[in-house]
């Protein structure tokens, strides 16, 4: 029996010491690639002594882990704005951000406010800007010169060349290059419905043409480097990357507007370190770090003043890819409501089934 | 050279591993019906030389006769042979009468001449109900038995056997000896068993041929390999013996006297020429030599004391020293008394009895 | 309670724990998801609308359907292509050749599945190896898109289903002594019956196990339809992916989970039935 005692005590103490090392001064953060580049985690553990730990994720697999959870597990994570309220709503992951905490100078005000309304939620806010960045079309400008918008994916000349994803900005873009405002049509699902069915029809007709459709980022960077694709719908980025190899690569707004997304700061309902996670914001939206997140994720941040760091090739691209009126011209995404994503799940359940 | 009734002819049949010959040159007949032996020690090519006739190994050089056919463009599923396996090489994955029917089906026998060879062939090897067992649900001897009767069903000119019975304990080996020898002769079917044990090629052979390092050393009658042994090889490897070495003093006729290297001199029998000063092996059996005072009689005597008596009923011996060297010598029951080690003893045997031969590699 | 009672359960717990933690328990929680409706309104209840989903829309079953024969054909072309291998390794060749040739077949396990996938496009693609070698032997004369469609899945899933049963076979094969194929030879039979007669039931257990193994990885693949896969190309497993990941719907992708679960179980005990082997001599391989 002597030995099942000890045994018992061994465990208890091995779980005491699990616990403790948990405790410790961590932030644990849920983002994106690029989001947290080790040099500014760096800076920031000397500086505060906090120790960071980095989980890379995307909109989809971030709502999961914390579905899963309840919203344990992580301090700190990053979705996009259009993404809080439903999954708030449905599973009540977050906690509402406590704004005296937050440096608010340092933000662009544009998109201080723009989150603001967008991740607001019985009059309290669950979302802060960080990084932004658009999608749109990415051209072989020399092979495929004539492309500007969405629709123009489906030309019969490019059959076998244009590559686009089967997910939701897919379906958001054709919309509004059909002349829709499937954003205004938000909360009218039977509205909503019908610009999907026209979407639909469109995107089936548009099948023989596409080449693939892409499901990872690195496929179709390698598909249009190779020039085996010359038109494609892509995140700005990727296209600026592709452009620094090629000149004749273009990220090009398209006509009916390229499509704005905003990923930001978002605190899990049962983060164990908010302290820690507020000092991380402010400390990731001083300019000179800004601009360091801008050149590993290569998207631009809400951060007020962070251009004048970055360098000469990236602000170059941001203008030759935005002139003024296109950047007026980005459709944000407004804030996704519950029970949507299924219409558009069955919408495109049926372009991938169609023959 | 071929006679109408020889199963099987070899001739110069050789066959070499790279540099390495395995089977040197073998030329031999074995007659029909015959149970023909070749004995040997481990890795004198007795497989090397099965595995030819079988097909399984091309000859480097020579040639192979069935029953009057050239053999060298044969495959071996249509060589009239069949082979008994050192395992046997039954096939677990099916039954006892699927065994034994799988050649016959292979030739297209039908459906009923098959199941009724099969049924015939298996009340002939005694195992009349177990056509529908699992190859492992049979002992050791039923496995042997119907091993065989997978190849007799198919009427092969010559069985070939790989040391069938290695793989059987003591007492069963003892009883498939003779239960081997019986089917044999109630087949009538030529069998070449090779065996590296010679109380099993003189049980139950009509001839045995002795092989080492890939040659015949002798071939011939059981009893003529026992008694006239025409190579040192085959004096040692075929029966006890003992053996003692010497050079020739004086020959005269097929008499001659050696002095052994203990010192004596012993008169012995020899058939080839053996010249003067020539080194020389002598071998006496073990039953030819006398123990005690009725010794003196005899031509060779020497004197020995006891060692150790080796009591094995009536084929119990004795195993004596004379003058340095291990001598076995055979004794009756009734002559147990006074065979406490140490003991002095003298041994005597015929001249008759005794034979000379030539040193191996020496001649 | 004696002490030894102690020793065995405590023994026995790993066991227990592995079992019920890792694989009843979530199972058991798959199912009570995919049976229940979920609402904002109303709260959680018991319904079967995920599964009447799936019979009524012919997209989800025909998805089934079609993995599944996809993944049935899989496991038969690599059988096909396997025992030939498999039979050279551990028949025919010997000694180093032997350990060569079989570290060959399982070096490329060494990368991940990911690695070997792009591997595959990077030869298939139109830009790709394949395309510019028969371009340049003049077969023909632009380049051809191998990839994206229907045989690139297969060839993918035959490449990554390659080793699990090659390994199987060779050491059912190694297991058959040379005599029993030369007892057949000596006894008559030719090349081909004894294939069928000797070789094959005595590898059968190694058959099984492989193309049990085969089937189900290729059932559950996700990587290799999903980047090596057409616009066309439907996969359950993707299915599931997209009801848990994207859509959220986690009780529609649990009972799609449940049902995969069955029709995977219902296939192996059929073909388990046929060739009349048992779970227990297959897995004992
Ligand atoms: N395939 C082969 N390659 C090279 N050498 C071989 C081969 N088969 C046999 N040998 C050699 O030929 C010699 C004779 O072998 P074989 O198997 O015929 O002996 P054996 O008389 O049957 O011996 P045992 O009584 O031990 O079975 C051996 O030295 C063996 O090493
Ligand atoms: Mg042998």
């Amino acid at each position: 029996m002597r030995r099942t005692t000890k045994l018992l005590a061994s465990l208890a103490l091995s779980s005491a010491l699990l616990s403790t090392a948990a405790s410790a001064e961590t932030l644990r953060l849920l983002t994106w690639g690029g989001y947290a580049p080790d040099e500014v985690v760096a800076l920031f553990e000397k500086e505060t002594g906090i120790t960071v730990k980095v989980t890379t994720s995307n909109n989809e697999d971030m709502i999961s882990k914390l579905r899963a959870t309840g919203g344990a597990g992580f301090d700190l994570a990053q979705p996009s704005q259009d993404r809080i309220t439903g999954a708030q709503m449905e599973f009540g992951i977050y906690q509402p951000l406590d704004l005296s905490k937050v440096d608010a100078a340092q933000i662009i005000p544009s998109m201080l406010e723009a989150t603001r309304s967008n991740t607001a939620l019985e009059g309290k806010v669950y979302g802060l800007p960080h990084v932004w960045g658009t999608s749109g079309l990415v051209v072989n400008t020399k092979l495929a010169g004539d492309v500007k918008d969405y629709t123009d994916l489906c030309k019969a000349e490019l059959k076998g060349k244009v590559s686009y994803r089967l997910k939701r900005p897919t379906l958001i873009g054709f919309a509004f290059a059909l002349g829709e405002d499937p954003f205004a049509a938000y909360a009218d699902a039977e509205k909503y419905q019908n610009i999907l069915d026209k979407v639909e029809k469109k995107l089936i007709e548009c099948k023989p043409i596409v080449k693939t459709y892409w499901t990872g980022g690195d496929a179709l960077i390698n598909l249009v480097r190779s020039e085996e694709v010359v038109a494609a719908m892509a995140w700005d980025a990727g296209g600026w990357k592709l452009n620094r190899d090629n000149k004749d690569i273009k990220f090009v707004a398209p006509k009916s507007g390229a499509l704005g997304w905003i990923d930001t700061f978002a605190l899990p309902r049962k983060s164990k370190a908010t302290d820690a996670a507020y000092k991380w914001i402010n400390f990731v939206m001083r300019p000179e770090i800004a601009a360091k997140i801008t050149e590993a994720a290569g998207n631009f941040t809400a951060s007020a003043g962070s251009d004048a760091h970055v360098n000469e090739v990236a602000k170059a691209q941001l203008q030759g890819s935005f002139p003024p009126a296109d950047l007026d011209n980005i459709n944000w995404y407004p804030a996704v409501p519950a029970g949507l994503e299924e219409l558009e799940g069955l919408a495109l359940d049926r372009i991938k089934a169609a023959q | 050279m071929t006679h109408p009734d020889d199963a099987l002819s070899c001739s110069n049949l050789t066959k070499k591993f790279d540099s390495f010959t395995a089977v040197d040159d073998l030329s031999f007949t074995v007659e029909k019906g015959r149970f023909f032996s070749i004995l040997g020690p481990s890795g004198c090519g007795k497989t090397t030389l099965l595995r030819m006739l079988a097909g399984f190994e091309h000859p480097t050089s020579g040639s192979i006769t069935i029953k009057g056919q050239e053999m060298s463009n044969v495959p071996p599923n249509l060589r009239p042979v069949n082979m008994v396996f050192q395992h046997l090489a039954l096939f677990p994955t099916m039954t006892v009468a699927q065994n034994i029917a799988y050649g016959l089906k292979r030739r297209g026998v039908n459906r009923a001449d098959r199941e009724k060879k099969v049924l015939e062939v298996l009340a002939r090897v005694g195992l009349p109900d177990s056509g529908e067992k699992a190859i492992s649900q049979l002992s050791g001897g039923q496995k042997q038995r119907i091993a065989i009767a997978r190849c007799l069903v198919l009427e092969p000119e010559v069985l070939l056997l790989d040391e069938p019975l290695g793989a059987l304990d003591l007492k069963l080996r003892e009883h498939m000896k003779v239960e081997l020898k019986q089917l044999q002769q109630e087949f009538g079917t030529t069998f070449v068993y090779i065996t590296h044990d010679q109380s099993e090629a003189l049980v139950m052979s009509d001839k045995v041929a002795v092989m080492n390092h890939g040659r015949f050393e002798q071939v011939g009658s059981p009893q003529e390999l026992y008694r006239a042994p025409k190579t040192a090889f085959t004096a040692r490897f075929v029966g006890d013996t003992n053996a003692f070495e010497g050079t020739v003093q004086s020959v005269e006729g097929d008499r001659a006297e050696i002095a052994l290297a203990n010192g004596l001199v012993v008169a012995a029998r020899t058939e080839s020429t053996v010249d003067l000063g020539k080194s020389v092996e002598v071998f006496i059996r073990p039953e030819n030599i006398m123990l005690g005072e009725a010794a003196q009689s005899r031509e060779n005597t020497m004197e020995a004391i006891v060692l150790q008596e080796l009591f094995d009923g009536a084929n119990s011996k004795v195993l004596v020293n004379c003058s340095g060297q291990q001598v076995q010598v055979h004794h009756s029951v009734s002559q147990a008394s006074g065979l406490t080690p140490g003991n002095k003893l003298s041994l005597s045997w015929d001249w008759q009895h005794t034979l000379c031969l030539p040193k191996d590699g020496a001649s | 309670m004696t002490n030894s009672r102690w020793h065995f359960y405590l023994f026995l717990s790993p066991l227990l724990l592995w079992l019920g933690l890792l694989v009843i328990w979530p199972h058991a929680n798959m199912l009570d998801v995919s049976l229940t409706e979920r609402s904002y309104i109303k709260g959680n209840s018991f319904s079967l609308k995920h599964y009447r989903l799936f019979f009524e829309q012919p997209l989800y079953w025909l998805t089934y359907v079609r993995t599944a024969w996809v993944a049935i054909l899989t496991t038969l072309m690599t059988l096909l292509i396997s025992f030939p291998v498999a039979y050279y390794i551990a028949k025919i060749a010997k000694g180093r050749s032997k350990l060569v040739l079989f570290l060959a077949c399982i070096l490329p396990f060494w990368v991940s599945e990911l690695v070997r996938a792009y591997g595959w496009m990077i030869v298939l693609r139109e830009s790709g190896l394949l395309s510019g070698l028969l371009l340049s032997l003049g077969i023909i004369s632009e380049p051809v898109e191998f990839l994206y469609n229907d045989g690139a899945i297969l060839l993918g899933l035959v490449y990554s289903g390659m080793l699990f049963m090659i390994v199987p076979l060779v050491s059912a094969l190694d297991s058959l002594d040379n005599s029993y194929i030369e007892a057949g030879f000596d006894l008559g039979g030719n090349r081909w019956n004894i294939l069928r007669e000797i070789v094959i039931p005595h590898a059968m257990p190694g058959i099984v196990s492989g193309c049990i193994i085969v089937f189900m990885l290729s059932l559950g693949n996700y990587l290799i339809p999903n980047l090596m896969g057409g616009k066309d190309s439907l996969w359950f497993t993707e299915q599931i992916f997209t009801q848990f990941i994207t859509r959220f719907n986690w009780e529609q992708g649990s009972a799609f989970g449940i049902l995969l679960l069955t029709l995977s179980s219902l296939i192996v005990w059929l073909s388990l039935k046929v060739t009349r082997q048992s779970l227990s001599s297959t897995m004992g391989q």
